[in-house]
This record gives C-alpha cells, sequence and structure tokens, in this order.
C-alpha cells in the first residue's frame, strides 16, 4: 500500500472526494470507495502531480480556515463552495484531482458494477453484439453510383 | 563506431504499416531485405484490454501521443504550432498497434483533384493501378465489410462478413436512412471469423488499446510473420539517426543506435525510408553533408512541407435509449460518404466523410468522451454520466486537409530524443476551405442524430488528439521540381534512396489512409522489381 498522503492529507481527501463524486442510493461516494488509494499510488509515482496535490489540499484546508472550520467538518454546501473557489483559482490542481479521480474511481470494480456493467476487463470474454439488419442499404443501392468518375 | 561489415541490399527504416507490406512484397520474390525498427515486439498479452485500468493505461503507456507516453522507443514532438496533436506508436507495427483498423480505399476522385477541382495536385498514380495492390493488401491484412458499396467502383469479396452494427450502428443507420443519405458497414481491417490462423473479433471495444486476439489486423501479426518466415531480417531497438552518403552522391547506408545506445553503422545498397510523414523528413532532414545541406533527397525544398492531417470534428449525439456502444469495436460502425465529392454549392471544395464511432467506457465519459467537456462533479455528476454511458454515438467527421507548403515539419532547434536525435517541430493552420468544410459537416451530422433519434447533439469543432493521420511530407509526382520522388518511391536526387510511406501522399483523400499508404507501398515494391534490381548489382 502506498503512504504518500500523511493521515490528515488523507481524510480531508475522503471528503473532498464524496463532494466530487458524492455517494447516492446505488453509487459509493468516490470517498467511501477509497478512490484516495489510487490518487495516493499515481501522486506518489510522479514528483510535478505530488507538488501540485500537495500544494492544492494546503490550498483547500487554507480556504476553510479562513471560513473558520476545518473542511472536514464542513456542511456539503460550505465544502461545495470552497472546492467552487479551488475550481476557479487553483484550476491546475483541481482538473488533475478531478481527472485522476475520475480514473481511480470508474476503474474500481465495485463502481464498475454498481453502473450496472461487468466488473471486468474488456478481454479475454470479449461482448455480444447484434450483427443486425442490413436490408436498408438495398434503399442505398438503388440510388446509384455514388463517387464521381475519375 | 562500430561498423558491421555485412553490406545489405534493401535496408528498410520502420517496421509499421508501409515497412511491412513493402518488406514482405521483396521477399517473397526472392529479394534480400533488412529491417530496422526502433521499437520493440509487443506482447498481445500484456495489452492493457486484459487489465480492470484499461481506460487508464490508454492515457499512460498506451497513449497514442508519444508526448504522454514518452516511453524509451518514442521521440517527442513539437507539436505547439499546430492545432492536431500527431500520434504514432514505435514498434513492430508502428501504428496499427494502436490504430482502430478502419479501413476504407481513397476514391477514384483522390487522385486527381489537380484536373477535376483545381485544387492539389493529381497523382502519379491512379485508382484503378492500385486496385489490384488494394486486394492483395486486403488478402494479408483481412478485411471485414460487405461488397456493393455504391461509393466505390466493385470491390472484390471481403474476407469476413461486416463488424456488426449492434443497437448503436442499427439506430445511426436508421437516421441515415430517414434522410436517403449514404451509409455503409465499414471496411475493417478486423476478422469477424477466422482467417488465416487468427482469430476472429469478439467486440471487446477498445481497438485502441492492442488487439490481444490479434483479430484486428497490426502488421507484426499479418505482414511480419509471413515475412521473416520467407527470410526477411528485421532488428528491433534499432533508432536510425541518419542516412549516410558516398562520394558520389548515393545513399550508401544508414547510422543508428542500438538497444544498449551505441552509435553503429550499417552499409546498405538500398535504403528505404517507411517512417511516415513525420519521422521520414524528419530523418530525411537530419541526413546533412556538403552535397545535401538541406537535407537529403530535398533538392525540391519539399521535404517536410505539405504537411495533411485531417482535420477531425467530433459530434456526440445523446439518446433515451440504451444503445451499449461500449460493446463492439470502437472506431467504427458504419461510414457515410454522402459528401465526399466536391459540391461547390456547399461553399467549399473536395469533401468529408463521416465515420460512426461507437461510444466509450466509463472513465472516458466522465472525462468528456470523444472530444467533449468533462462531466461536472458534484451532486449532478451521476446524472449526467447515467445519461451518457452507452447513450452516446459520435460522428466522426474527417475532412480533406489540402497540400500548404507552410503547414510543415521541420527540426527542432532544442528538443530531441534520448539519442540526442533533432526531434521534429509541426506547424499546421487550418485552411478557410477545411474550416468550412468541418463547419458544414458538423451541421450535417447533427441533422442525422438528431433524424436517429438525439435528443442532444454538441460538437467539438476541431479534435486536438487527432492526428492519427501523417501525410504528403514528402510528396511524388513526375516533375522533380515540385516533388520529391517518382511513383516508384524512388528519390528524384538519390537514386537508390526510396520513399514507400505516408509522406508520399499528394493529396489526402477524406479517409483514413493505411489501405491506400500500404496499396502504394505494394506498388512501389513491384516498380522496384521491374525497374530498380540493377542498384543491388
Amino acid at each position: 500500500m502506498a503512504t504518500f498522503l500523511s493521515d490528515d492529507q488523507r481524510s480531508l481527501l475522503d471528503g473532498v472526494l464524496d463532494r466530487l463524486i458524492p455517494p447516492t442510493s446505488e453509487m459509493p461516494g468516490a470517498g467511501q470507495a477509497g478512490t484516495a488509494e489510487y490518487l495516493d499510488t499515481i501522486v506518489g509515482e510522479s514528483p510535478r502531480l505530488a507538488r501540485l496535490f500537495a500544494a492544492g489540499i494546503r490550498s483547500i484546508e487554507a480556504a476553510a480556515m479562513q471560513r473558520g472550520s476545518s473542511f472536514v467538518e464542513m456542511s456539503c454546501e460550505q465544502q461545495d463552495d470552497i472546492l467552487k473557489h479551488v475550481e476557479s483559482n487553483e484550476s491546475a490542481f483541481f482538473e488533475a484531482l478531478l481527472m485522476h479521480s475520475y480514473n481511480g474511481y470508474y476503474s474500481d470494480p465495485k463502481v464498475v458494477e454498481a453502473l450496472g456493467l461487468e466488473p471486468r476487463p474488456p478481454q479475454p470474454r470479449g461482448h455480444e453484439v447484434e450483427f443486425g439488419d442490413f436490408s436498408t442499404l438495398e434503399a442505398v443501392q438503388s440510388r446509384g453510383q455514388a463517387y464521381r468518375n475519375a | 563506431m562500430s561498423s558491421s561489415d555485412d553490406r545489405q541490399d534493401i535496408v528498410i527504416i520502420g517496421a509499421g504499416a508501409s515497412g511491412a507490406a513493402f518488406a514482405w512484397s521483396l521477399v517473397k520474390d526472392g529479394f534480400s531485405v533488412l529491417c530496422l525498427e526502433q521499437g520493440g515486439w509487443t506482447d498481445p498479452r500484456n495489452y492493457p484490454s486484459n487489465q480492470q485500468d484499461w481506460e487508464i493505461r490508454r492515457q499512460t503507456d498506451f497513449n497514442p501521443d508519444p508526448n504522454f507516453r514518452n516511453l524509451p522507443e518514442d521521440y517527442p514532438v513539437n507539436d505547439k504550432d499546430s492545432p492536431i496533436a500527431p500520434l504514432m506508436y514505435n514498434a513492430v507495427g508502428g501504428s496499427t498497434i494502436h490504430w482502430s483498423a478502419h479501413f476504407p480505399r481513397f476514391h477514384p476522385s483522390d487522385f486527381k483533384t489537380k484536373s477535376l477541382d483545381g485544387v492539389g495536385d493529381d497523382w502519379p498514380v491512379t485508382y484503378s493501378e492500385l486496385e489490384p495492390y488494394f486486394d492483395t493488401n486486403d488478402r494479408i491484412m483481412g478485411v471485414a465489410g460487405m461488397t456493393g458499396d455504391t461509393a466505390y467502383p466493385p470491390k472484390s469479396e471481403r474476407q469476413t462478413p461486416p463488424i456488426p452494427l449492434g443497437v448503436l450502428g442499427q439506430t445511426m443507420a436508421s437516421g441515415f436512412d430517414k434522410l436517403g443519405w449514404h451509409w455503409w458497414p465499414s471496411d475493417s481491417a478486423i476478422l469477424t471469423a477466422p482467417y488465416d490462423g487468427r482469430a476472429a473479433c469478439n467486440n471487446c471495444g477498445p481497438c485502441d488499446i492492442g488487439c490481444s486476439r490479434r483479430a484486428k489486423a497490426s502488421t507484426d501479426v499479418t505482414y511480419w510473420p509471413k515475412a521473416l518466415a520467407m527470410g526477411a531480417q528485421l532488428k528491433t531497438h534499432c533508432r536510425v539517426r541518419e542516412v549516410t552518403v558516398s562520394k558520389d552522391g548515393l545513399a550508401d547506408g544508414v547510422i543508428y543506435y542500438d538497444s544498449d545506445g551505441q552509435v553503429q553503422e550499417q552499409k546498405a545498397k538500398v535504403v528505404v525510408m517507411a517512417c511516415n510523414g513525420i519521422g521520414t523528413p524528419r530523418l530525411l532532414l537530419n541526413s546533412t553533408s556538403p552535397a545535401f545541406p538541406d537535407g537529403l533527397a530535398n533538392s525540391s525544398g519539399l521535404v517536410g512541407k505539405n504537411l495533411m492531417f485531417h482535420p477531425y470534428a467530433m459530434v456526440t449525439g445523446v439518446f433515451d435509449e440504451m444503445l451499449e456502444g461500449y460493446k463492439g469495436p470502437m472506431g467504427a460502425s458504419i461510414v457515410s460518404q454522402e459528401h465526399y465529392e466536391t459540391d461547390l454549392s456547399r461553399g467549399f471544395v473536395r469533401g468529408y466523410a463521416f465515420q460512426v464511432a461507437r461510444s466509450p467506457g466509463p472513465v472516458a465519459v466522465a472525462r468528456g468522451g470523444v472530444g467533449g467537456q468533462r462531466l461536472p462533479w458534484g451532486d449532478g455528476h451521476h446524472t449526467a454520466l447515467a445519461e451518457r454511458l452507452g447513450h452516446t454515438i459520435t460522428i466522426a467527421v474527417i475532412g480533406e486537409d489540402l497540400p500548404e507548403l507552410h503547414n510543415e515539419v521541420t527540426l527542432d532547434d532544442e528538443l530531441t530524443d534520448s539519442s540526442g536525435i533533432p526531434a521534429p517541430k509541426v506547424s499546421y493552420t487550418l485552411s478557410e476551405n477545411s474550416r468550412k468544410m468541418m463547419d458544414h459537416g458538423i451541421g450535417t451530422a447533427t441533422e442525422v442524430l438528431e433524424a436517429a433519434g438525439a435528443h442532444t447533439v454538441t460538437a467539438n469543432p476541431l479534435l486536438r488528439p487527432a492526428g492519427w493521420h501523417l501525410l504528403g511530407t514528402a510528396r511524388m509526382g513526375e516533375d522533380q521540381a515540385s516533388s520529391v520522388v517518382g511513383r516508384s518511391g524512388q528519390s528524384h536526387d538519390v537514386k537508390n534512396l526510396f520513399i514507400i510511406d505516408g509522406s508520399v501522399f499528394v493529396t489526402a483523400g477524406a479517409v483514413n489512409p493505411t489501405s491506400t499508404i500500404q496499396a502504394v507501398a505494394l506498388l512501389m515494391a513491384d516498380e522496384f522489381k521491374q525497374n530498380a534490381r540493377h542498384l543491388l548489382d
């Protein structure tokens, strides 16, 4: 298990992730689903992402403190306000966080299964696809040659 | 520098679509060839489609953009001055490892744009001359499709039945039928039944991350096994730096870095460039000498000029019905060439095609699908995803961009690959004709998606990661002042130097070029056998 993020950073990130991709009756929140584990791994592999995430997480905490509370103790509405602020002011970090969160969350077999898809890679089983009805091509053919002589 | 004493007859640089076909054709008729490839063999068992994180690896080590993939065998491309990012793969099989295997041919009119429409130039070859080579190539690659397409002269029997329509293809076909527009199942280099020792496609979806069943025709599973069995030599992880010339102004070999990074020299009687529209001009421009100060084979000044990509606009419709578009070969289900040929009443010359792509998996949908905006975060996120996942159809509008001198490949002043070889720099501007063409295509794609039942349609007017097709940078022609090679691929300036890849394209057509690239390479191989044998004496 990668442990690039500190416990504090990790619990903040879990809270952030549950606002980015919130829990519903059918779908787990990204915090609940453990997407932070994936983020921890990729941040640990990239010095560039590590710098971006460290600074970004600090600015989320700082924005929360300005409002007199810690992020994880805020209401969902307050948390969303903070995240919108970060989205506008720290867009490089925010977009990286969101895109990597989408990567981790939607590659998680339990999430894929909750979407109603089979929780497996495309191979080796592949998919059944209906061959289909090609009979209307007769109408295409009845309109005659569709290319230019040259 | 170590120099091997075995002077080869024919050295081919690049083991992708064209190099493989050319090598196969020559070795089949008893010629001796050595191919140098800077990448290695890929193992189909390790392709990302076998892994749960396949949608992530498409962005990382299987990213089609070498600047993101950054593997040791890749070279970077400075694409800051281009709205379209060049894509490529470096391995045995080249970019056929990651292509979607959409396999249309050029139209007869594509070879005559100057005489028909007063733009571009006529090719020194015609559709009918290429026809037998298209057929041979189809047989080796293995093509799924259906004869009778009214957009082409009659074609020979396809090797296997067409790829299945699925709900998505059927839905889209109904849209074309309502408008009375042309559509046809795509010719795809994807087997739908066992053929030539390869398995049938099982509709897994993401062809772009390598086909672990070998149903998709990458040249490492089609041409190369046959060529190697007949005695072709293929050396991997050999990164060519330049083509060397002798005192008499002929090519006499290549200098390359081997897998240990050591500089090696390989002498040859004939050198063949098969690195496609960016790699080939890059190496020629890097092959300077007192006799060729502006790069090899460049007396016309056209090496690197006239780069053509095919601009792509992506038009996506959202449907209420579940279309299950993530099942089945993603690159194409059906095509329409309703707007392919010139119709000046549209306000532009030449035309475009529609490629009806299937829809992506959940990661890609969340990130914006095919060139769209990423989905919103927060309380609306799950609804937005559920509305799209499996419910979209994307029409890729592929347009014919015309040759223009200012669209070019040069050598970057600073950027290099890991061996220190200068990286290519790409400069490209979308022409007014292309912009009008794309806008028209967005309009008609919207119309047909709505006819098929889409409730919402959005468009990306020019997809950036869309430089799949790298063409035109060493064009062929009869006139030495206005072309780099003749119809046999032979350089006008250096008689034992041949270019056989997409660089030689005079114009770009409005379809994916690989079928035509390979047919041209096979024709050039036959011309070599007939007319250039003496170079090996």
